[in-house]
Formats: structure tokens, C-alpha cells, sequence
């Protein structure tokens, strides 16, 4: 590594670490006296429907508020920090006598590639992601037709209150990594998270309908820190297995639904091979955390479509162990005969989610790198949106 | 619609009696005061506050740690460190054998060594500069008044060995675009290197040797010859010059390689050559620097050492059956 690229890479990190430092402090505060989640517990508290049971009715929204909570704690956990630096090293092959690319390619978005970054190769990149959600658990959160109690009368509904949840979150996450050897890298993802919430609660009694209550909070701050290390086992060129490990840090307040509340680890074995221009990649990794176990797996196919520009498509699945779905439950109300009351509330249970993602990274000039992809769950569990954008930019230094 | 009559109206009574309810939320803190304000006040009992504090706490150690490895590893490296000058030790710690042909200038010009700077290859260049070989790479100069050619050399007495003076070898500068040829060695053909006798210590800019001191084999020349086209041919790029030397060579994958790069420069500062019978052996230490077509577009560093195996066709002469570099 020459001397421009040693100064080139003191230079980047301490530009790193100045824009950590300007995010660390200026957390804004969040909004308010009321927390996020307090505001969501509001909104799904029935006070209107006389249901005979207000400790039920509070348990049932405390357990709503706790599964939309959980939801929206996982998917700010799925963030797309794998390194694309590998397209930018060059390997001596022996046998040829010269330089090759490590991979023709730029690699993936959320499954990672078994191909270290090499020795002093370090990349940081800055992303942008906003997500409104659309749904949970199949149900629309935004047209007013998410029931959360409900009075039936000889299983004819008379009384509902319905809510509507206008969720979004706008994560900008600072990635970097660094190849501490040739086969080991040093990654951390630092996401930025700004949560905001905005809800009503409209009775319908008899056909009559009452707005009965708003609530909007919002919250900006740090998330969950993400660290990540990727040993390359095996490999040749860009092919070979990695073992990882990554752990997130409970940097986000998890108050403001800003971060998960836990530490958690994840061990990960990946795997890739590649061929010319294209290159397959696949992962497995279990995480351990206090509430919720996941098995995640992931599949991406990369096409170097040009020597600047890749493609990549990917499919990524997380089997959450408990995670829980909303349900409605439906009790017989304690005083009156032939009423019944309809409650949404959470259970725990294994939950399935499957992405799919599409994208592009494009060499823009020097090793600066744009990508830009979209992401879209295939199942109707948890939290969803419709195409979901990511803009990032990456820069590699020490190439 | 039709009402189903119940107790449970009776319960509930009229609508009316349910006054809406209505979250408020405060709005934000606009100003300097209410922000310190509220952080007074939310200290003991904010959690939130307390894990953005740890956050950027862990973060500002985890960015610290990563600084700190990152001067830690700073140590030298050998791969960054400058190659030898290797010529100007041969001229210390060899034997200097009479050559056959010495410049007829009886004192050196020059004994100096310039150390170019990290990763720039040195490229030993001796007082007689004559013959330029390409891109100003090594230029062998010789006196005006220096007879050359045989007759001269035969008839001067054996001299030291002309000094060696190294000099930094410049980079072909990086081209505006992609478009652009790139001035690298390939653009003034290598003259093929006549092998006078004094080439067995200088030629092309190599330092010649041979395992087996003061065994030089006739078959040297020819070898220099193979290993200055494939040289040659790498700084093309040209894979079918490459082909011509090496006919083994995996020409695909060569070209796919040579495709990443936008120019390449290869320099031998020293090669051994051992010749058993029909088959030879060379070592080359040298440097290879390249620019590559996506990524950095400032020169890096390759291959520095090869070691080739030739054969000796009766048709072809010698030829390259394997080569590994690294």
C-alpha cells in the first residue's frame, strides 16, 4: 500500500469519525413527553366499548403495542451493510503472471459474500432508507379498517373501534469496514434512525362513526450499532467460505422504537462462488437475543453486467423464533349475555419473512460507488410496505 | 339498520357520554433553552438519553479502537517495502569477472545510487548509455570517445565492471481517460537485446546471472531474448505476444485479466538463469506496476518476483513452459 493510500485512509477515518461524532452528539431529543411506544399504547387502548374487562382490554393493547414494537425493532435490524470493496482489490495470480480483480463484481446488499475486503483495504459508505408501512400482518394499517375491539351481539358486530397507523422510518446508516488481514475484516454499521408515528382511533358504533382519539409521536437518534467480523476460511479468487460473527449493540432507544432493547449475536457461515461475471452467495446465521431467536438465510445472484455496473438480486428470509402476529381474540362478555368482545392483541409464535431485492451498484468515478435498490416482502407477516428504496453511497480507499 | 335491542345499551347508555379522547403530544423543543432544559430534567429518568450517551460512548471507542489498529498496522510491511536495489549489490559482493567488452573510458563516471521512493521500481542504468530500450526505462549511454564493438573491447584490457547508478524508473503517467492509450512500455517496441558479451552482466536493464558462477552458458542470450518479449508483451498487454513465448499459457484467462487493466509496466532487475541441457531455469526479481481499468486509478504494485521454466524446441528455440509469479 503506497503512502497516498496510507494518508488517503488516516484521512477517511478521521473524516469517519468526525461524522460519528457530529451524529453522537446532536441526537435530538424525542419528541416529547410521551415516548413512541406510549403513544402507540394509547392509540390501541379501548376506552369507548364497554367491554366489562378493562384490565383485558389494556393487556390486549399492551400486547399489540409490544408485537407493532417488536415489528418495527426488526426491521430496523435489516439493514444492507455488506462491503463492496472486493471489486476494487486486485490479486496477483501466480499463474498468470498479473494482476486480476478479486471479483468482477461489487458484491451483494443484505447477504453477504464469502470475499474479504484484504489487508489495509478499508470502505465506509453512507445509506439512505425510508419506509412507510402499509400493513401488518396482512391487515392495512392506514385505511381504517384494523379493528382492535370489537362488541358482537349473537356474532353480529354492533360497536368497533378501528385504528389507523401511519408508521415510517427513515434510517441513514454510516457503514464501514476494514480488512485487518487478507482474510479477516472488521465491519460496523451505525444506523441513524428517525421513527414517527401518527394514528387515530375512530368507534363505529351502529353504523355511526366517532373520531375518538389522535396521537403522533416522532423520534430521531441513534439505532442499534452493528459490528460484524468476516473470516474467509477457504477461498479462491472470489469463491470460498466465510465464517462471521455480528453482534448489535442496544444503542437505539428501544422507548422510541428506535432500537431492539438487546444485545444480540449472530454467528454466520457464508458461502460463494463465483465465475467470470456472475456469482452466486449464500448465508446462514442464527441470532441470539433475550426475546426473539432468528434463523436468517439468504441467496443473492450478482451479474456484472459491466465493468462498473452490477446487478444483484437477492432473496432474504428471517424465521423469527416468537416473534408473534397480531390476532384477534374473542371472549364472551362477563355481564351481558349473547355479547361477545373481539380483541387484537399479540401472540407469540414463529414468524416467517421473506424478502426480495433487486438493485445496482454503480462505479460512478474512482472507487466511489452508487447503489441504489429496492426491496419488497414476499410475505404478509410483520410489518410491510410496498417497494421499499435504498440509496447509498461507497467509497473504497487502500485499493 | 335495525338496532339489536340488549342489555348492553342499556350498560353503555348513549354515545354521547364518550367525550372523545385525544392524545397530545408536546411539540418539540425549538430552542437552545428548552433543549438543556429538558435534558436537565430527563437525565436521571431517560432511559433513552442514557443509551444515546453509551451509544456514542461505545461508538467513540469502537471508531478509537479502530484507529488505534489502524496506526498499530502500520508497521512496516514487506510487500510495501522498496525493492532492493539488487544490481548495486551484485556489483559489491560479486567477483567481477573481466568482461568481454569494456567501454575503453578507463574511470566510472559515476558510482551513485538515487533510492526512488516506495514502490517505484529502480531501474539500474550503467555509464554507457546507449542504447535507450523503451519509454526511457533504462538507457545504456555510452562515452562519445568509447570505441564499442568487438574490435574495441577486444582490444582494451580488462576493466572493473562499469558502475551502476539506479535511478528512479517513472511511472507512465495515468491517462485523462479511459480512451486513452496508455504510454507504457509497449509503445517503443523493446529492441530485441543483441547480445553482445557485456550483456552478461547488462542487458535491458536486468542484471544477468547464472547459479553457477562463472558457467556462463551460450543459451543465455536466447533466453534473455524469450524473457524480454514476454516482458514486452505484458506491458502490451498482448496476449498473443505472450502466446508466442509462452504457448502454454491460459490465453483466456489472460485476456479476461489483461481487460482490467488499463496499462501495465513489467522491469526485471535481476534474473539467474541456471541452463541444464535443453531445459532452464530463470529467476527474475523485478516490479510490476499497473493501473487498473475500475478502481484506483494511480499505479499499484504487482507481481515482483517469477520464476520461469523454458525449454529448448529445435524449431521454436527456447520457449516458456511455466511461469509463476508473485
Amino acid at each position: 500500500m503506497s503512502s497516498r493510500s496510507r494518508r488517503q485512509g488516516r484521512t477517511a477515518l478521521m473524516a469517519a469519525s468526525v461524522m460519528c461524532m457530529l451524529f453522537g452528539v446532536s441526537i435530538v431529543p424525542a419528541a416529547a413527553q410521551q415516548t413512541t411506544v406510549e403513544v402507540l399504547s394509547f392509540l390501541l387502548t379501548n376506552r369507548t366499548i364497554i367491554t366489562g374487562d378493562f384490565d383485558r382490554d389494556t393487556q390486549a393493547a399492551a400486547a399489540t403495542r409490544d408485537t407493532i414494537a417488536t415489528f418495527v425493532a426488526q426491521e430496523l435490524a435489516t439493514l444492507p451493510v455488506s462491503s463492496s470493496s472486493g471489486g476494487f482489490a486486485y490479486r496477483i495470480d501466480s499463474d498468470l503472471g498479473t494482476v486480476i480483480r478479486a471479483s468482477d463484481n461489487f458484491g451483494t446488499f443484505y447477504t453477504e459474500r464469502s470475499l474479504t475486503a484484504g489487508r489495509h483495504r478499508a470502505s465506509f459508505g453512507l445509506g439512505f432508507q425510508s419506509t412507510l408501512y402499509n400493513t401488518i400482518d396482512g391487515q392495512d394499517l392506514r385505511d381504517g379498517t384494523l379493528v382492535s375491539t370489537a362488541a358482537t351481539l349473537n356474532g353480529q358486530q354492533f360497536d368497533a373501534e378501528t385504528v389507523t397507523l401511519r408508521i415510517r422510518t427513515d434510517v441513514t446508516t454510516l457503514t464501514g469496514n476494514y480488512g485487518l488481514t487478507d482474510r479477516l475484516d472488521l465491519g460496523l454499521a451505525i444506523p441513524f434512525v428517525h421513527v414517527s408515528l401518527q394514528g387515530e382511533r375512530v368507534d363505529t358504533y351502529r353504523g355511526q362513526s366517532f373520531f375518538q382519539a389522535t396521537g403522533s409521536a416522532s423520534a430521531s437518534g441513534l439505532g442499534d450499532i452493528v459490528a460484524r467480523l468476516k473470516y474467509n476460511v477457504v477461498g479462491t479468487g472470489a469463491s470460498g467460505v466465510s465464517i462471521g460473527l455480528e453482534t448489535r449493540i442496544p444503542t437505539g432507544d428501544e422507548d422510541n422504537l428506535l432500537g431492539a432493547g438487546d444485545f444480540s449475536f449472530a454467528p454466520r457461515f457464508i458461502a460463494s462462488f463465483e465465475r467470470n461475471t456472475v456469482g452466486l452467495h449464500g448465508e446462514m446465521s442464527y441470532t441470539l437475543n433475550t426475546d426473539t431467536n432468528t434463523l436468517g438465510y439468504g441467496a443473492a445472484v450478482t451479474v456484472a453486467a459491466a465493468p462498473r455496473v452490477t446487478v444483484v438480486g437477492e432473496l432474504f428470509g428471517r424465521r423469527y423464533d416468537g416473534l408473534g402476529r397480531l390476532t384477534s381474540t374473542t371472549l364472551p362478555h362477563p355481564r351481558l349475555a349473547g355479547v361477545a368482545t373481539t380483541r387484537l392483541t399479540g401472540v407469540e409464535e414463529t414468524t416467517d419473512r421473506l424478502l426480495l431485492i433487486a438493485g445496482v451498484k454503480w462505479n460512478v468515478t474512482g472507487t466511489w460507488l452508487l447503489t441504489a435498490n429496492v426491496l419488497r416482502s414476499l410475505t404478509d407477516s410483520g410489518l410491510n410496505a410496498g417497494w421499499v428504496p435504498t440509496v447509498a453511497f461507497d467509497y473504497s480507499f487502500g485499493s | 339498520m335495525a338496532h339489536p335491542p340488549s342489555e348492553h345499551d342499556a350498560d353503555r347508555g348513549s354515545v354521547d357520554d364518550f367525550a372523545p379522547e385525544r392524545a397530545v403530544v408536546q411539540p418539540r423543543h425549538t430552542d437552545l433553552e428548552s433543549v438543556v432544559l429538558w435534558l436537565a430534567d430527563r437525565w436521571r429518568d431517560s432511559k433513552r438519553l442514557r443509551s444515546s450517551f453509551a451509544g456514542t460512548f461505545v461508538l467513540l471507542l469502537i471508531v478509537g479502537g479502530a484507529g488505534l489498529v489502524w496506526w498499530s498496522i502500520q508497521s512496516p510491511d514487506p510487500s510495501d517495502t522498496p525493492p532492493e536495489p539488487l544490481a548495486s549489490f551484485r556489483v559489491k559482493d560479486q567477483p567481477i569477472e573481466p568482461p568481454a567488452i569494456v567501454p575503453s573510458v578507463a574511470s566510472p563516471v559515476s558510482n551513485r545510487a538515487v533510492l526512488a521512493g516506495r514502490g517505484v521500481p529502480l531501474i539500474e542504468k550503467s555509464q554507457s548509455e546507449n542504447a535507450v530500450s523503451s519509454a526511457g526505462k533504462v538507457a545504456e549511454r555510452q562515452s562519445p570517445a568509447a570505441p564499442s564493438g568487438p574490435d574495441a573491447s577486444q582490444a582494451s584490457p580488462p576493466m572493473p565492471r562499469p558502475a551502476i547508478e539506479l535511478v528512479p524508473n517513472p511511472l507512465p503517467p495515468t491517462p485523462a481517460s479511459e480512451d486513452e492509450p496508455l504510454p507504457v512500455r509497449a509503445a517503443v517496441p523493446e529492441p530485441v537485446p543483441a547480445p553482445p558479451a557485456a550483456s552478461r552482466s547488462l542487458n535491458g536493464g536486468t542484471t544477468w546471472g547464472s547459479s553457477r558462477p562463472g558457467a556462463e552458458d551460450p543459451e543465455t542470450p536466447a533466453i534473455q531474448e524469450v524473457l524480454g518479449r514476454y516482458r514486452t508483451a505484458y506491458a502490451a498487454l498482448d496476449v498473443g505476444g505472450v502466446h508466442q513465448v509462452w504457448p502454454a499459457v491460459n490465453q483466456r484467462s489472460l485476456e479476461r485479466a489483461f481487460r482490467q487493466l488499463a496499462g501495465q509496466d513489467v522491469s526485471f532487475f535481476s534474473c539467474t538463469v541456471d541452463v541444464i541441457g535443453p531445459r532452464a531455469d530463470v529467476a527474475c526479481v523485478g516490479t510490476t506496476n499497473f493501473i487498473p481499468k475500475v478502481g484506483n486509478r494511480s499505479p499499484q504494485s504487482g507481481p515482483s518476483q517469477w520464476n520461469f521454466k523454458l525449454s529448448k524446441r529445435s524449431a521454436a528455440g527456447w520457449l516458456i513452459d511455466d511461469a509463476q509469479a508473485r
